[in-house]
C-alpha cells in the first residue's frame, strides 16, 4: 500500500510505495526526507541528480529468480576511479535488494544477517570468503562517498554519506557468477549476498528512454 | 533532454569535447589537443598531456553506432597496445550500450574479436601444459606477456593513462580466447569471441577500409573445421555402406567354374602350329557377370612360360584376351632356401556376357626340361573387391584434403605462439 506523506519543506506529495524504504528525496524540492512514524523530516539537500547515461530509472520492472521488482530509488557513489549507482529494488510487501550497476555491469544482491565477516583491514583483493551461498573472492575494495539520491531508499543515505565496501565474486553452480557486497558501517558490516545478472535475464521493461538510443 | 551526449570544455585548450556515456566515463581525450581529463573531477582536471607526436589511424571513427551481434553499440573510445617491445601492436575499440554496458572490439592483424569482461572466475591450471578452466571448458594457453598503452583517444571507464602497463595471458579455444590483465591491484579476466570482418563492415558501415588480413589469429576458428567433422560423418556413412553394400553383393558372387582343362607344354614344342590350343566352345551363362582365370603350373621350378589367352564369343566373334606370365625361382643359398615368383596367378575380366565360348592358349617360354602340365580354370561372377577399394579411395580423398588444410590452419594459428604443439621445444 502506497502512503502518501507530505514533504515538511515544499508541501509536496512524497509517495512511499514500500514498506522498507526509511528515506526518500522529493521530487520537487529535492529535500532528503527521513519517515518517522507518519511524519518525514527533512535531514539535506540534494542538488539535481547530474544525469548519467543510465537506461534504468524509477518505475523500471523486471524479474530476478522468479520474483517480480520495481525500482523505487537510487543512491549515486563515488568513488576515487569513477561512479556506480544502486537501486532500490522492491518486491512489494516490504521485501526488497539493491540492484548495483557498475562498469556496465548489474548485480542483484540482498541484506543478510550475518555480521560473521572479518573486519575490513584484514581483508585484500584476491582473499577467499565463505558467505551464504558460497565461496567468494575479494574483488576490490572502495570508499565511497552518495553524490545524489533519488526516490525511496531502504537505507537513511543523504549526499556526502561516507561508506567502505568490500565487493566480491564468486563461481557458482551452472556458470552464474555470484556477487556479494559488504558495507562496512559504524554499527558493523552489512553483509549483501546475490547474484551477476544479464540484462536478458533480468527481463526488465518500463526502461528510460534515451535520446538516439 | 533525458540521456544526451555532453559537451565540455577542456581544461587546458578549451575545445569543446562530446562526452558519449555520461556519468560511466571517468576519463576522456581532448578531441583538439589529446589531453587526458579526468571526467570525476568537477573541474575536469588533466590527467596527462599529449606528448607524443606520431599520428595514429585507427579504422573505426569513434562515435558511430553499429548493430553487431543483436545489440547496438557505439564506439566511444579508441586504445593502441603494444607488446612491452613495441614490436607488435594492436587495437582496441571500447564500445558502450546504456543498457548492455561495455564491450571491447579487438583488431590484431586484421583479425577481430568482441570481448566482454567476466565476473566468472576462470581456474588456471599451471600443472603439466598451462591452460584455464572456464564454465566447464579448457582453454589452451598461448601468449603471456605485457601489453602497454601507446596512444589512447575518446572516452574510458577507467582513469587510462598512456605507458599503462599491464601481465596479459591468452587462452585459447577457437573462436574464443579467454584473457587475463594483471596489475599491481586487479586481475580482470575477459572473454573475446572471433568475429569475421563482414560483420564488422555490416556493423559500422560498408564503406570502412578495414586493415588486411594476415596470417591466421589465435582464436580464428579454422574454416573448415566444422565441415571437417561433417564430412568425416558423412565419409564414415557411405563407407560402411560402400562396405556392406558390396559385402552384399560379393555375398552372393558363387564364382561357378565354366571351364577347367589341364594342358601340357613342351611336348611338341619343335612344331609351332601345336603350340596354338583352341578349346571345344563351352557355356558361361548366368548374365553378364565377370570371369576370372585362374593359370597354375605345379611343377613350374627355374623357369618361367607365358601364356596368351583369349576368350571369344563363337556367335558374336567379340573376345577378350590376356597375356600372364608364371615364373618361379627357388634354391638354397649359404642355408638358407629362397624362392621368388609364384607358380600360380589370377587375372579377372570383367563384363562377359552370356553366350558360348572358346579360349585359346598360346604358351610360351623356354623348353622345359620334362614336359610341363598346366591348369587353365576360368570362374565366372566371383567376389570382387576392387570397385570398393576405388569407391573408398575416392570418398576419403576430399576429407584427407581437407584434414590437411586443417592441420596447416592449426600450424599457423600457433606459430606465434610459445606454447605451440606443433613446434619443438
Amino acid at each position: 500500500m502506497t502512503a502518501k506523506l507530505n514533504c515538511p519543506s515544499c508541501g509536496a506529495q512524497v509517495p512511499f510505495q514500500s514498506q522498507a524504504s526509511v528515506s526518500a528525496t522529493c521530487p520537487y524540492c529535492r529535500s532528503v526526507l527521513v519517515r518517522t512514524d507518519m511524519k518525514l523530516e527533512e535531514i539535506g539537500k540534494v542538488a539535481k541528480l547530474m544525469d548519467d547515461m543510465t537506461a534504468l530509472q524509477i518505475g523500471t520492472q523486471g524479474r530476478y529468480k522468479g520474483r517480480s521488482f520495481i525500482l523505487l530509488g537510487r543512491a549515486r557513489w563515488q568513488w576515487s576511479a569513477g561512479f556506480w549507482n544502486e537501486w532500490h529494488l522492491s518486491y512489494g510487501g516490504g521485501a526488497s535488494g539493491w540492484l548495483a550497476e557498475a562498469q556496465g555491469f548489474m548485480g542483484v544482491a540482498h541484506f543478510e544477517a550475518t555480521k560473521a565477516v572479518p573486519a575490513r583491514e584484514k581483508l585484500k583483493v584476491g582473499d577467499h570468503l565463505v558467505l551464504p551461498g558460497g565461496k567468494y573472492q575479494v574483488e576490490d575494495m572502495k570508499e565511497a562517498s552518495c553524490v545524489g539520491t533519488e526516490g525511496e531508499l531502504p537505507a537513511i543515505i543523504k549526499p556526502g554519506t561516507k561508506k567502505r565496501t568490500v565487493d566480491l565474486t564468486a563461481n557458482l553452480a551452472g556458470g552464474v557468477a555470484g556477487f556479494a557486497s559488504i558495507d562496512y558501517e559504524d554499527d558493523g558490516p552489512h553483509v549483501y549476498v546475490g547474484t551477476y545478472e544479464d540484462v536478458e535475464s533480468l527481463t526488465l521493461s518500463n526502461l528510460r528512454q534515451l535520446d538516439g538510443w | 533532454m533525458a540521456g544526451s551526449a555532453q559537451a565540455i570544455r577542456c581544461s587546458n585548450c578549451g575545445a569543446g569535447v562530446t562526452i558519449r556515456a555520461v556519468g560511466r566515463s571517468v576519463a576522456a581525450t581532448c578531441t583538439h589537443c589529446k589531453s587526458i581529463l579526468d571526467l570525476a573531477d568537477p573541474n575536469l582536471a588533466i590527467l596527462s598531456f599529449y606528448k607524443n607526436a606520431k599520428n595514429y589511424d585507427f579504422a573505426l571513427p569513434l562515435g558511430k553506432r553499429g548493430k553487431l551481434r543483436g545489440d547496438t553499440w557505439e564506439l566511444i573510445g579508441y586504445v593502441r597496445r603494444a607488446d612491452t617491445a613495441s614490436i607488435f601492436e594492436w587495437d582496441e575499440y571500447l564500445l558502450f550500450n546504456p543498457l548492455k554496458g561495455f564491450k571491447w572490439l579487438m583488431c590484431s592483424n586484421g583479425h577481430w574479436t568482441l570481448i566482454v569482461v567476466t565476473k566468472q572466475k576462470p581456474v588456471v591450471v599451471r600443472a603439466g601444459k598451462p591452460h584455464a578452466s572456464y564454465l566447464g571448458h579448457a582453454y589452451d594457453i598461448f601468449f603471456e606477456g605485457k601489453a602497454k598503452v601507446v596512444y589512447v583517444e575518446g572516452e574510458f571507464y577507467w582513469r587510462v593513462a598512456v605507458g599503462e602497463t599491464v601481465k596479459v595471458q591468452d587462452f585459447v579455444r577457437p573462436p574464443e580466447v579467454l584473457s587475463s590483465e594483471e596489475s599491481d591491484d586487479e586481475i580482470v579476466w575477459s572473454i573475446g569471441d572471433y568475429v569475421r570482418k563482414d560483420e564488422i563492415m555490416a556493423a559500422f558501415g560498408p564503406k570502412l577500409e578495414l586493415p588486411a588480413t594476415s596470417g591466421v589469429a589465435p582464436n580464428q576458428p579454422s574454416a573448415v573445421k566444422n565441415e571437417w567433422a561433417k564430412l568425416l560423418l558423412y565419409a564414415v556413412g557411405l563407407s560402411m555402406f560402400l562396405v556392406i553394400a558390396s559385402t552384399l553383393q560379393q555375398g552372393m558372387a558363387k564364382g561357378e567354374e565354366v571351364f577347367a582343362q589341364e594342358f601340357v607344354y613342351g611336348v611338341r614344342s619343335t612344331d609351332p602350329s601345336d603350340k596354338t590350343i583352341v578349346t571345344p566352345p563351352f557355356d558361361i551363362k548366368g548374365g553378364t557377370s565377370n570371369v576370372e582365370f585362374d593359370l597354375a603350373a605345379a611343377e613350374l621350378s627355374n623357369s618361367w612360360m607365358e601364356m596368351e589367352l583369349t576368350l571369344t564369343n563363337v556367335e558374336t566373334g567379340e573376345g577378350v584376351g590376356l597375356q600372364h606370365g608364371l615364373e618361379y625361382y627357388s634354391g638354397v643359398e649359404g642355408g638358407y632356401s629362397w624362392s621368388e615368383g609364384s607358380k600360380t596367378a589370377e587375372e579377372l575380366v570383367s563384363a562377359v556376357p552370356d553366350g558360348k565360348y572358346t579360349l585359346t592358349i598360346e604358351p610360351s617360354g623356354p623348353t622345359p626340361p620334362r614336359p610341363l602340365r598346366y591348369l587353365v580354370r576360368l570362374r565366372r561372377n566371383v567376389a570382387d573387391f576392387s570397385n570398393l577399394a576405388w569407391g573408398a579411395l575416392l570418398l576419403w580423398l576430399f576429407p584427407c584434403f581437407i584434414a590437411v588444410r586443417h592441420w596447416l590452419h592449426e600450424v599457423n594459428r600457433w606459430s606465434e605462439s610459445d606454447y605451440s604443439p606443433y613446434k619443438e621445444s
